[in-house]
C-alpha cells in the first residue's frame, strides 16, 4: 500500500507517496526532479546512485524510502551549483575530472562523506574509500587528484 | 530537463543571421578532401546572429570525449571570436547535417575540414560586408574578437552584430575563402576546459538523456527470455496487472514481430534481441521495476539455441566454416617461411568484450499524432530515426531524434537497442515512455566485441631480420560480415613477405562494435609475437621493432616512449618486468600512433599482475585540446588494462553468466598504475582523432612485461591470477 512520507532532502522538507518499499533513488529522480543520483546497476554495485544519508555515502538503488524518514539527505544538488560549488565540486571541475561524468555523482559524493571523517587522507586511503565506485571512462587519476585537492583546500 | 535545451525548432529562423551551409557533395571541393562520403557533409553548419552568438551545428555526437569544446575551439580560433560566444549543438536530427555515426575517432579528422569552412566563409562574407560599410579595402581590415576593424584607423570598426543586424542572409561554402594559417592558431592547441562539465558535476540541468522527463511519461522495463533462442510458452500477468499503477502488459515475439523484424543495422550485428520478451509499462518507475521480477516468477519459456561456452569457443571457432578474407597474400611468403634460419609460432586468444556503460541503455519516445520523438543517448542519431521510421510505419521526416549524453558508450549504441523498443512501446500505449534497461539484461544482451583465435608464424634471417610472416585469425560476427576484419591484421612493420587471412565466422553471441574493436585483438597478437620474435632473433624489442619500421612517425613515437622511460628490460625473470607495445591505428584516413611500456609486478604465489606504471607517446597530428587530449589517454589506457587483466564475457548452455560488476571485473581505484603521457604534436598537420588508438597497445605490453617479469608469455586475454599461475608452474 502507498504511502504518505516527509523526506528532508537538501534541507528542505517534502512530502512523497510511495509503497514503503520503493528505491530511494527512483523518488528522488522522479517525484523531486533531482539529477544528480543517477541509475546504473540497482544492485548496490556501482555507486553512481550515491547520496548522503545522515553522513553516511548511501546507495540510494537499493535503499528503501521508509528507511529514509527523520533523516537528512544530502543530493549532488544539495553540495553546490555551478555558480557556487562546493570544495569538491570546485576540485573535480578544475581537474577536469569527468569524461561522459555519469559517475562522478557517486565519486563526489562517496568523497565528500569520506573527508568528513578523513581530513587528511593519503592517495592509497582515497582509493580504498572509492574502490568500490566504478569508472568506465576511467577517471581514477584525476578523481584521486580532485579528493586531495580539495581535501587540501577545506583543511 | 530544461526545454531550451530541446525546443531547436525555431534555431534557424529569425533576423539578423548569416548561415552557412554546405551544396556541395564532390570530394573534389577543397573543405571535402578528408571526407570518406562527402555528402554527409551536406547541411547547414554554422549561424551567426545579430546579437553575437555563434552557433555551430555538428553531426557527431559527444560521448564524453570533449569534442563539443573541441569544435567550439576550432569556431572561435577560425571566426576570431571570443571562445564562450560559440554553442555546439549535436546529434539533433531536425537542425545538423547528417554526418553518419560517431565512432572510429573520426569525428574531428572528418568534422573540423567543412567547420573550418565554414567558418572562413562566413568571415569573409562579414569582412566584404564591412569593407563596403567602413569604406576601407579588404587588405586594409583586420579582425579581433568578433570586431572587424582598419588597421590604418582602428576608430573605424564594425562588429559582427552590426554587420548582420536585420538582415538574415543564407551564403554556401565556395571553399575559396582563405582559412586561418594553423600558426595563428590562439584557441586551438590550449587546454580549454570542457564545457559541460561544471554541469555535469554540480547536477545542474545538463543535457543527459536520463534527465528527460516528459509530462504523462511512463516507465517501462523488459523481461527477457533466459536463454539465447527461448520462446515464450506461457505467462500468468494477474499478478502484476494487480499491482496499482502497471499501464500494460506487452509480449513481444521475435522472431514473429513485423515492427522489429522490419530494423536493419547499419554495419551488420543483430540489430535487435533475438528472443521472446515481455515489456511492462507503469506510471511509476519502482513500479515496473517490482513488476518485472513478479513477471520473471509466472512466465514459462522453452528452446534455447546450441552454442559453445566461453571455454570452448576458441576451440570451437577454429572448426567453423569459415569465409576467408585473404587481405595479404606475397608469392614469396611460404618460402621464405621455409628457408628462413629460425621459425617463431605461436596462438593467442581475445574472449568476447562487453562495453560496460554506467548506464544501461535507455531512451524516452513520445508517439502520437502520427509523429514521434525519440530521447536517446545513440552514436547515431539518423540511424536511430531511419530504424525508427520503418519500426513505427512512419516516413522519415515524421521522426525527429535529439540525441543526448548518456554514459560512455565505446560502441555500444551504434545498434539500435532502447530507442526503438521504447518508440513501439509508446506506439502501443499512445503515452510518452521511458524504457531503462537493467544491468543484467546490459551484460547479456549487448553486441559484443567479438572474440578472436590468431595463429601466428614468422621466419627470421641470419641478419635477424623477419623475412617471412603468415598470419590466420578467426573472426566471429552475427550475422556473418564476410570483409571483416582487415583492422590491424596486416603487419604495420617491413616483413619481406607475409600473409594474413581472416577466417570470418558467424557468433554465437550478438556482435557489435566496441573501442577500437578489431584492432585491439589483433594488435594484442601481433605486438606479443613480435616480442617473441625479437627474443628469438637475440635482439631487443624496442630495437627490433625499429629495425622493421620505416615511417618516421611511427620511430619517433616509439622511441619517445622508450626514452621516457628510460627502457632496460630486466633480461631474467624476477618477478618484475617490463614490457612494449606500438601500433598505428588502423581506420580509414586516419594515421595517430602511439607506444605504451608498461611496468607490472607479479607475484609468484597467487599469479596476480599489478600494473605499476605505464609510459606511452601519442602522436595524432595537430592537437586541439592538450587537457582533453590526456584524459581520453589516461581513461584508455585503464581500459585497456582492464581488458589485459581482467574482463571476460562469460557464457554457458546458452546463456551469459557474467552479468552484473561482481561477474564482469573492470579496472578499480586500488590497482590504478600511475600512467606518464609524452605527447607529440604535430601543429601543421590535420587532427586525425584519439579516443580509440590509445587501447590498442596496452595488453601487449602488460603481455611483454609479464614474460620479462616470470620469463613466460600469456597468450590468452585476461592474465587472471589462475592464468598466470599455470605458466609459472609449467
Amino acid at each position: 500500500m502507498a504511502e504518505k512520507y516527509a523526506l528532508k532532502v537538501n534541507g528542505k522538507v517534502h512530502e512523497v507517496t510511495a509503497e514503503p518499499d520503493a528505491q530511494l533513488l527512483y523518488i528522488l529522480r522522479n517525484d523531486l526532479q533531482l539529477n544528480g543520483p543517477k541509475f546504473g546497476c540497482g544492485l548496490a554495485q556501482c555507486g553512481a546512485c550515491t547520496c548522503i544519508v545522515d553522513g553516511a555515502a548511501t546507495r540510494t538503488c537499493v535503499y528503501p524510502v521508509s528507511a529514509a524518514v527523520g533523516k537528512e539527505i544530502t543530493t549532488l544538488e544539495g553540495l553546490g551549483n555551478v555558480e557556487k560549488p562546493h570544495p569538491v565540486q570546485k576540485a573535480f571541475i578544475e581537474q577536469q575530472a569527468a569524461q561522459c561524468g555519469y559517475c562522478m555523482n557517486g565519486m563526489i559524493m562517496t568523497s565528500t562523506a569520506f573527508l568528513m571523517q578523513n581530513r587528511t587522507p593519503t592517495a592509497e586511503q582515497i582509493k580504498e574509500a572509492l574502490n568500490n565506485n566504478l569508472c568506465r571512462c576511467a577517471c581514477h587519476v584525476r578523481v584521486v587528484a580532485a579528493v586531495q585537492q580539495a581535501a587540501k583546500e577545506m583543511s | 530537463m530544461g526545454a531550451s535545451k530541446v525546443s531547436r525548432r525555431d534555431v534557424l529562423k529569425g533576423a539578423g543571421a548569416l548561415v552557412v551551409t554546405f551544396t556541395i557533395v564532390e570530394k573534389a571541393h577543397p573543405a571535402l578532401a578528408q571526407q570518406a562520403a562527402p555528402q554527409q557533409v551536406v547541411g547547414n553548419w554554422l549561424k551567426i546572429e545579430a546579437n553575437g552568438k555563434v552557433t555551430a551545428f555538428i553531426g557527431k555526437v559527444d560521448l564524453g570525449t570533449g569534442i563539443r569544446t573541441a569544435f567550439a575551439q576550432i569556431v572561435a580560433d577560425e571566426l576570431y571570436v571570443p571562445f564562450r560566444s560559440v554553442n555546439v549543438i549535436m546529434g539533433d536530427t531536425q537542425s545538423v547535417p547528417n554526418q553518419g555515426i560517431t565512432g572510429g575517432s573520426n569525428s574531428l579528422s572528418s568534422g573540423a575540414p567543412p567547420l573550418r569552412a565554414a567558418c572562413a566563409e562566413a568571415r569573409q562574407t562579414l569582412m566584404q560586408r564591412a569593407s563596403k560599410k567602413l569604406n576601407v579595402p579588404l587588405d586594409g581590415l583586420q579582425v579581433r574578437d568578433g570586431v572587424i576593424f582598419a588597421t590604418a584607423d582602428r576608430t573605424k570598426r564594425a562588429t559582427y552584430g552590426e554587420l548582420l543586424d536585420g538582415d538574415f542572409a543564407k551564403v554556401a561554402v565556395s571553399g575559396r575563402a582563405p582559412l586561418k594559417p594553423p600558426a595563428k592558431y590562439t584557441v586551438v592547441g590550449r587546454s580549454v576546459p570542457r564545457i559541460e562539465v561544471p554541469t555535469i558535476l554540480t547536477g545542474g540541468e545538463g543535457d543527459y538523456v536520463s534527465n528527460v522527463r516528459l509530462p504523462g511519461m511512463l516507465h517501462a522495463r523488459i523481461l527477457r527470455g533466459p536463454k539465447f533462442g527461448s520462446r515464450l510458452v506461457s505467462m500468468d500477468d494477474s499478478k502484476v496487472k494487480a499491482l496499482p499503477g502497471v499501464v500494460a502488459v506487452l509480449p513481444f515475439k521475435l522472431p514473429g514481430d513485423k515492427r522489429l523484424e522490419s530494423i536493419t543495422s547499419l554495419f551488420a550485428g543483430d540489430n535487435i534481441v533475438a528472443r521472446d520478451w515481455v515489456a511492462v509499462i507503469a506510471e511509476r518507475e519502482e513500479t515496473a521495476v517490482k513488476a518485472l521480477s513478479i513477471l520473471e516468477a509466472n512466465t514459462k519459456w522453452e528452446g534455447q539455441t546450441e552454442m559453445p561456452t566461453s571455454e570452448t569457443v576458441y576451440d570451437w571457432m577454429v572448426t567453423q566454416k569459415a569465409t576467408p578474407n585473404v587481405s595479404r597474400n606475397d608469392a614469396l611468403t611460404a618460402t621464405n617461411l621455409r628457408i628462413a634460419a629460425k621459425r617463431v609460432r605461436a596462438e593467442y586468444r581475445i574472449p568476447f568484450h562487453a562495453h560496460g556503460p554506467i548506464m544501461p541503455v535507455m531512451a524516452v519516445a513520445d508517439v502520437k499524432d502520427g509523429q514521434a520523438t525519440i530521447y536517446s543517448p545513440t552514436q547515431g542519431p539518423f540511424m536511430v530515426r531511419r530504424e525508427a521510421a520503418k519500426a513505427l510505419g512512419f516516413t522519415e521526416d515524421k521522426v525527429r531524434v535529439i540525441r543526448m549524453e548518456g554514459s560512455g558508450l565505446y560502441g555500444r549504441l551504434l545498434v539500435t537497442d532502447a530507442d526503438i523498443e521504447a518508440a513501439i512501446l509508446s506506439q502501443t500505449v499512445g503515452r510518452p515512455v521511458r524504457l531503462q534497461w537493467m544491468r543484467q539484461e546490459e551484460f547479456n544482451l549487448a553486441p559484443f566485441r567479438p572474440a578472436r583465435v590468431f595463429r601466428l608464424d614468422a621466419g627470421i634471417d641470419d641478419q635477424g631480420m623477419v623475412i617471412g610472416y603468415s598470419s590466420e585469425n578467426w573472426l566471429p560476427w552475427r550475422p556473418l560480415r564476410a570483409t571483416a576484419g582487415n583492422q590491424n591484421v596486416n603487419p604495420l612493420y617491413a616483413f619481406s613477405a607475409a600473409r594474413v587471412v581472416t577466417n570470418n565466422i558467424e557468433s554465437p553471441l550478438r556482435t557489435g562494435f566496441a573501442r577500437s574493436i578489431e584492432h585491439v585483438p589483433a594488435a594484442f597478437a601481433m605486438e606479443a609475437f613480435m616480442d617473441q620474435v625479437a627474443y628469438a632473433a637475440g635482439d631487443d624489442p624496442v630495437a627490433f621493432r625499429m629495425r622493421h619500421l620505416t615511417n618516421p612517425r611511427a620511430r619517433a613515437v616509439l622511441s619517445a616512449a622508450a626514452a621516457r622511460a628510460k627502457w632496460q628490460p630486466h633480461t631474467k625473470p624476477s618477478g618484475r618486468g617490463v614490457g612494449v607495445a606500438f601500433a598505428q591505428y588502423e581506420s580509414g584516413a586516419a594515421a595517430t600512433f602511439v607506444a605504451h611500456i608498461a611496468e607490472v609486478e607479479v607475484d609468484k604465489a597467487t599469479g596476480a599482475v599489478q600494473v605499476k606504471k605505464f609510459t606511452m607517446a601519442h602522436d595524432c597530428g595537430r592537437i586541439v585540446n592538450p587537457d582533453g587530449l590526456r584524459n581520453q589517454l589516461e581513461g584508455g589506457t585503464i581500459m585497456a588494462a582492464g581488458w589485459a587483466l581482467h574482463e571476460e564475457v562469460k557464457f554457458t548452455d546458452g546463456r551469459v553468466t557474467s552479468e552484473d560488476w561482481s561477474s564482469y571485473n573492470i579496472m578499480r581505484y586500488q590497482e590504478i598504475p600511475e600512467i606518464d603521457i609524452r605527447l607529440i604534436n604535430r601543429p601543421q598537420m590535420q587532427e586525425f582523432g584519439a579516443g580509440e588508438p590509445v587501447c590498442i597497445t596496452p595488453a601487449p605490453a602488460i603481455a611483454n612485461a609479464i614474460y620479462d617479469a616470470i620469463g613466460v608469455q600469456p597468450t590468452q586475454m585476461p592474465f587472471t591470477p589462475d592464468r598466470i599461475k599455470k605458466l609459472i608452474k609449467t
